[in-house]
């Protein structure tokens, strides 16, 4: 974990465009996984996240 | 746990973020918002330099308004061909209101404009709203009133037939391209402007002068505070100002928040969401007042301080001074310590409101979150109670 912080913190330092690049790129994808987690969990128990009839 | 974060030099507490993250989660898949307005001064209290809070926001940002986006989309409040239009048009009103900020800086007025008009937008908009939820529920029990139904301003500007027409099958509208885009120039000049993602003014302008239904306002929002967090955490993090390992921690936080936030709209009526957004409005005109005063003490000292560190670094620069000053707090702390007591006390009273106003946007989220979560277990609750209900009713059928 250290090592991977020191080398974005380097590039950081050295990189601008790269680390801009990092920066969106692991945002969208730790995004995109925590909500495809989180949607598993909540079906798992039982709640319902589609569309309720009630509200349209 | 203490986490040490090399890029922006903070060392800050694990919860503190995760907290932060979890809270502006709620409230901006809730409301539809990047929730910049608040993320930024509570990190600015925690001790980021204010370049880096902003940056590391846009990059949370980004992540949480996909989570949220996702969700909403399921929920079908994704007006998708609304938000790729606005998205389009959004960008010149942002270059336009940036051109205005760099002609303002010029003549030296930036801050205090940019506060006046802030403060009046919010509470412009809190007001009306406030006043809107009044309105339809005067005499009524509140729970008889679902939505305020569409704005007058809504229904003129659909009349406008200029051609190309846009059939929106989500909102359950059609309307002129041409209306569509200058509700988003004129957002995204407020954004570019206030220098921020511009939510709390594009959500109110879907309501009220594209007519979408409320939450399709919001999640039509999200799409768009999507496309712009992106934007911005790619500039920022170009500028070397995104703490990649804060904004990390605090998505944990933002995911499960923004999931919660988003689910609490299926169960919350639409002028309920009004209610709270005016609510939360009016806090931030609140906080944003004590910005300025804040900005009031800083000129006190701000020219002594600006040439102290001209004669010691040999930085001329606005921006270069400004940075140094918030990368080498000891030494301005060291220097703070000679200087005479009107010099300190202005410097002191500076900090003091500086942390009213991040401590106050801190409290708002914390305490509406913990609204929207009750709101969406009682729903849920409910939810089941019901199909309890029929599950019991059906074999007798």
């Amino acid at each position: 974990m250290e090592y991977i912080i020191s080398w974005i913190v380097e590039l950081n330092k050295t990189n601008h465009l790269g680390f801009a690049f990092l920066t969106v790129f692991v945002m969208a994808l730790v995004g995109s996984t925590i909500a495809l987690l989180i949607e598993l969990v909540f079906a798992a128990i039982g709640i319902k996240s589609d569309r309720s009839k009630s509200q349209h | 746990m203490e986490i040490y974060l090399p890029i922006a030099g903070v060392e800050i507490a694990v919860w503190k973020l995760i907290l932060l993250g979890f809270t502006v989660g709620v409230i901006g898949g809730f409301f539809g918002i990047g929730g910049a307005f608040m993320v930024t001064p509570a990190l600015n209290v925690f001790g980021f330099p204010m370049a880096y809070a902003i940056g590391t926001d846009m990059a949370h940002i980004m992540g949480k308004s996909i989570i949220s986006t996702v969700k909403h989309k399921k929920l079908g409040n994704v007006d998708v061909k609304l938000g790729l239009v606005m998205v389009m048009f959004t960008g010149v009103g942002i270059e336009l209101g940036a051109r205005i900020i760099m002609w303002l800086e010029r003549i030296g007025r930036v801050g205090p404009v940019v506060r006046i008009v802030y403060m009046v937008l919010l509470f412009g908009v809190g007001m009306f709203m406030l006043y809107e939820y009044y309105k339809l529920t005067k005499g009524l029990h509140r729970h008889e009133v679902r939505d305020a139904g569409m704005s007058g301003l809504a229904r003129t500007m659909q009349r406008i037939s200029l051609p190309p027409m846009i059939h929106l099958n989500t909102s359950g509208i059609v309307i002129s391209l041409w209306v569509i885009a200058f509700v988003a120039i004129f957002t995204g000049f407020i954004a570019g402007f206030l220098g921020v993602g511009g939510g709390f003014i594009r959500m109110p302008a879907l309501l009220y002068v594209i007519g979408c239904p409320t939450t399709v306002a919001v999640g039509t929002d999200l799409f768009e505070v999507m496309a712009s967090g992106a934007y911005g955490a790619f500039t920022y993090a170009l500028k070397a100002r995104v703490e990649i390992v804060a904004a990390l921690v605090m998505l944990l936080g933002a995911a499960a928040g923004a999931q919660c936030g988003a689910l609490a709209t299926k169960y919350v009526k639409g002028l309920t969401i009004r209610l709270y957004f005016a609510i939360t409005m009016l806090l931030s005109g609140v906080s944003v007042i004590f910005k300025h005063i804040s900005s009031g003490y800083r000129n006190g000292y701000e020219s002594a301080l600006n040439g102290w560190v001209t004669a010691s670094t040999g930085l001329t620069g606005k921006s270069e001074i400004r940075d140094w000053i918030a990368l080498n707090k000891s030494a301005v702390k060291g220097w703070m310590g000679q200087q005479t007591d009107l010099i300190q006390t202005a410097y002191a009273m500076e900090k003091a409101w500086n942390n009213y106003s991040g401590y106050l946007m801190l409290g708002a989220a914390c305490g509406l979150s913990a609204i929207i979560i009750v709101k969406m277990l009682r729903g849920i609750a409910n939810e089941r109670r019901l199909a309890e209900i029929e599950a019991n009713a059906a074999p007798g059928e």
